[in-house]
């Protein structure tokens, strides 16, 4: 575990010192703020973040597979990936500890909305639903984490980190827009396609709902999707 | 020939799966095209695919007992395995879940009402929603969370999804099933953007997909009769028709048929069969005997009625002593005035918090809430020694122990300036009854009396919000004995308004541009540190 962490600590410290992360951040901090500005400027708003952190879900799609492009990709671009793999690692903790990096920075990221939260909070004449809240918040960083571990995958399976955005982004939006796919035929079939689908799962929980199956779905993505990484990276070995 | 064969062998194999993947997508699709298509294309698909081990065997089979081979098939299973075991996973964690309502109203959780609805429902009714997938995606979701908890409490509840779109079929053999249990013709057409709720021959059609739309339309199609509910007229009552539209839309909502009849002018006696209650509903004329007497018969022999009578400051009697008789009640001559709890600082406009309504299966839902009962103008009800053990009394609604029976009601109908009423010693003390329910056992029917019809009309429902629509429905589903009806108010979304920002130009400033540079800026300090 600790191996991992120092896998974690590294990535996560690479990112803050990359000027990728921050500018991500600080296009993402203009995004935000711009709706948040424009909600509660337009009169009769309610004193939620549901529509912003709604909003951020979508953001997303894009950033995560843009802040997790260069994980693997880059070490296999550089010809680290070979001296990482020969050091005392298993692949497994340098694929978990490379997304646990990546997931802390967009918990950083995620963090600095607290502050419009802080805004709202002012200017609410009667208080927020914080149970709303907390739901919206944890379904964004359930969406994160299987966001990123996609990137992940993707990422490990070139050494073009544009290309790995490109395949990340694609992969996503698959997911995203399945369940539209199942609308175009019925029964069992539109089920299945509503399930495996990103969409519904996450908007329950901008809707203050956590069920155990939309939290079960999001960590199978992430270990699915984080298990495979970890099966290409070691493909390395033999091909 | 061989040669040239096999040098394009790959790319006849990846033709042949090029073309095995368009039939599968054709047939897929259930594309309109000749029966021969399909098959044929698969057919040379699978052919050429085969090209490429066939004509290069030695290379294939070289590969297929390589390293690469051994490991990339190995991987292979192994990630399929795990794929396998999330998927399972997944779909055991459909069968078994739990989910937390984090919201402050707990919009998503169903009221005890509904889960005593459920608990308690005898046939099982089939749920049919008929939506476009593609415009109310978000009623099919709502609908398909609230079913989930239905079914939950339990198995007697069906649920199915038609979307007139992709299954025209199910929804014609829909529409002929419910014309020809229930005689009347029912079109595919008017049955868009509906629920249906079927159990047996009867069925109930709602419009609305919310928790009180699903409960109405379950309690509606499994009632095995139809109540009625009569107002009285001929009394200078409050019109039905125009300023009680609200608390008729809500019985008619629940499966009660109302309709308004003068009792001076029924053909018929009135008895239990004849109707399940009778409202009198603000009358300012008096009744007379023969009526009373006809209404004191009918609850008598079982029938029910609610009685709203408003302090008459002219004095009148509204002479329905016949009907109160049997419990020893009377309809004081009064005005409650109450200096604690007046609404708005109006002394005679009276509220009453829920939790301190009285105990009774009308109040008892309600008494949780943190809301108010309110009555613009109310006279008080003096309870006495019933004529029997049997008969029985029950306060529902009472003021505060500061409150009073004004009598003198020709200075307060004058508005005399600078008249301050004072409670006189021989006028009625708190705390005094606002509202009483009584019932006689078996065979004998219910009354509820209020004293004020005020309380519920669309102008004071409009202008203040109680719970007074919930009282008023409570106390007649009590009447009917319609306890699974006994309802809470809907559950409404909490409000919190912002304000508005003293300076929105600042605050866009502030957020969508200060904070990303602050955030670039402490990005580019650690860049130029780092240089």
């Amino acid at each position: 575990m600790s191996k991992t962490w120092t896998v974690t600590r590294r990535e996560y410290t690479a990112l803050f010192n990359s000027p990728v992360f921050w500018v991500l951040a600080a296009g993402f901090m203009f995004f935000v703020g711009l709706v948040f500005a424009i909600y509660v400027n337009g009169g009769q708003a309610e004193a939620s973040m549901q529509p912003l952190l709604s909003l951020i879900g979508t953001i997303m799609l894009f950033v995560a597979p843009l802040l997790s492009m260069r994980l693997l990709s880059e070490e296999q671009r550089s010809g680290t990936l070979e001296i990482l793999m020969t050091s005392p690692v298993h692949d497994w903790q340098v694929v978990v500890g490379k997304w646990l990096g990546a997931f802390l920075a967009y918990v950083t990221m995620i963090a600095f909305t607290l502050f419009y939260v802080g805004i709202m909070l002012r200017m609410a004449t009667s208080g927020m639903d914080a149970g709303a809240m907390t739901a919206s918040y944890i379904g964004v960083l359930l969406l994160g984490g299987a966001l990123l571990a996609v990137g992940t995958l993707t990422s490990s399976l070139t050494e073009n980190q544009v290309v790995a955005a490109f395949l990340g982004i694609m992969a996503v939006m698959v997911l995203w827009f399945l369940p539209m796919v199942g609308q175009m035929s019925s029964g069992s079939t539109t089920k299945f396609f509503e399930y495996v689908g990103l969409s519904d799962h996450y908007i329950n929980f901008g809707e203050g709902l956590v069920d155990t199956r939309d939290v079960i779905y999001f960590l199978s993505v992430t270990a699915g999707s984080l298990y495979l990484a970890v099966r290409a990276l070691e493909t390395r070995r033999w091909r | 020939m061989r040669d040239r064969l096999r040098e394009i062998a790959p790319y006849l194999s990846i033709l042949g799966l090029i073309l095995l993947s368009g039939a599968l997508l054709m047939r897929a699709a259930a594309s309109s095209g000749p029966n021969w298509l399909v098959p044929t294309l698969a057919v040379i698909g699978v052919v050429l695919l085969l090209g490429w081990p066939i004509l290069r065997w030695d290379e294939f089979r070289e590969g297929l007992g390589g390293r690469q081979a051994r490991h990339g098939t190995n991987s292979i299973v192994l990630a399929v395995s795990v794929i396998g075991i999330l998927a399972v996973a997944n779909y055991v964690g459909t069968l078994w879940y739990w989910a937390w309502d984090l919201t402050e109203n707990n919009k998503f959780t169903i009221s005890r009402s509904t889960v005593q609805i459920l608990e308690n429902l005898e046939p099982s009714v089939r749920l049919v929603a008929v939506l476009n997938a593609q415009e109310s995606g978000e009623d099919i979701r709502t609908l398909n969370r609230l079913v989930e908890q239905y079914q939950r409490h339990t198995p007697k509840v069906e649920y199915e999804h038609l979307d007139p779109q992709t299954d025209p079929l199910k929804l014609m053999a829909l529409a002929e099933q419910l014309t020809t249990d229930s005689g009347s013709e029912v079109s595919a057409q008017s049955l868009a953007r509906t629920l249906v709720a079927i159990s047996g021959k009867k069925h109930a059609t709602v419009y609305a997909f919310d928790e009180q739309g699903v409960t109405e339309a379950i309690v509606k199609a499994s009632r095995d009769r139809d109540l009625s509910v009569w107002f009285t007229s001929g009394h200078d009552e409050i019109p039905l028709d125009t300023e009680f539209v609200s608390m008729r839309g809500a019985l008619e909502k629940q499966g009660y048929t109302v309709s308004k009849h003068n009792l001076g002018v029924l053909t018929e006696t009135l008895t239990a069969d004849t109707v399940d209650a009778v409202i009198v509903a603000g009358p300012r004329q008096a009744f007379p005997d023969v009526e009373a007497e006809a209404l004191a018969e009918y609850i008598r022999g079982g029938g029910s009625v609610l009685l709203m009578v408003d302090p008459q400051l002219d004095g009148l009697d509204i002479n329905l002593g016949a009907v109160l008789a049997p419990w020893d009640l009377t309809l004081r001559n009064d005005v409650i005035l109450d200096p604690t709890r007046a609404f708005a600082g109006n002394l005679s406009h009276i509220f009453v918090p829920a939790p301190e309504l009285r105990f009774h299966t009308s109040t008892r839902d309600l008494t949780s809430i943190d809301s108010v009962v309110t009555f613009p103008l109310a006279r008080s009800i003096a309870t006495g020694t019933p004529s029997t053990t049997t008969l029985t009394t029950t306060s529902l609604a009472e003021t505060s122990a500061d409150a009073w029976g004004e009598t003198g009601l020709a200075e307060l109908s004058a508005g005399v300036q600078g008249y301050r009423p004072v409670a006189d010693p021989d006028e009625p003390k708190g705390p005094l009854t606002l509202a009483l329910a009584a019932e006689g056992g078996v065979d004998f029917g219910r009354l509820v009396i209020y004293g004020s019809s005020q309380f519920v009309t669309d102008e004071y429902i409009q202008a203040v919000t109680s719970l007074n629509p919930a009282l008023f429905l409570n106390t007649l589903n009590w009447l009917t004995q319609e306890d699974d009806l006994i309802t809470i108010p809907p559950t409404t979304p909490g409000s919190h308004p912002l304000t508005t920002p003293t300076n929105p130009g600042l605050l866009m400033l502030a957020t969508a541009v200060l904070m990303p540079l602050a955030v670039l800026g402490v990005g580019g300090w650690i860049w130029w540190r780092r240089r």
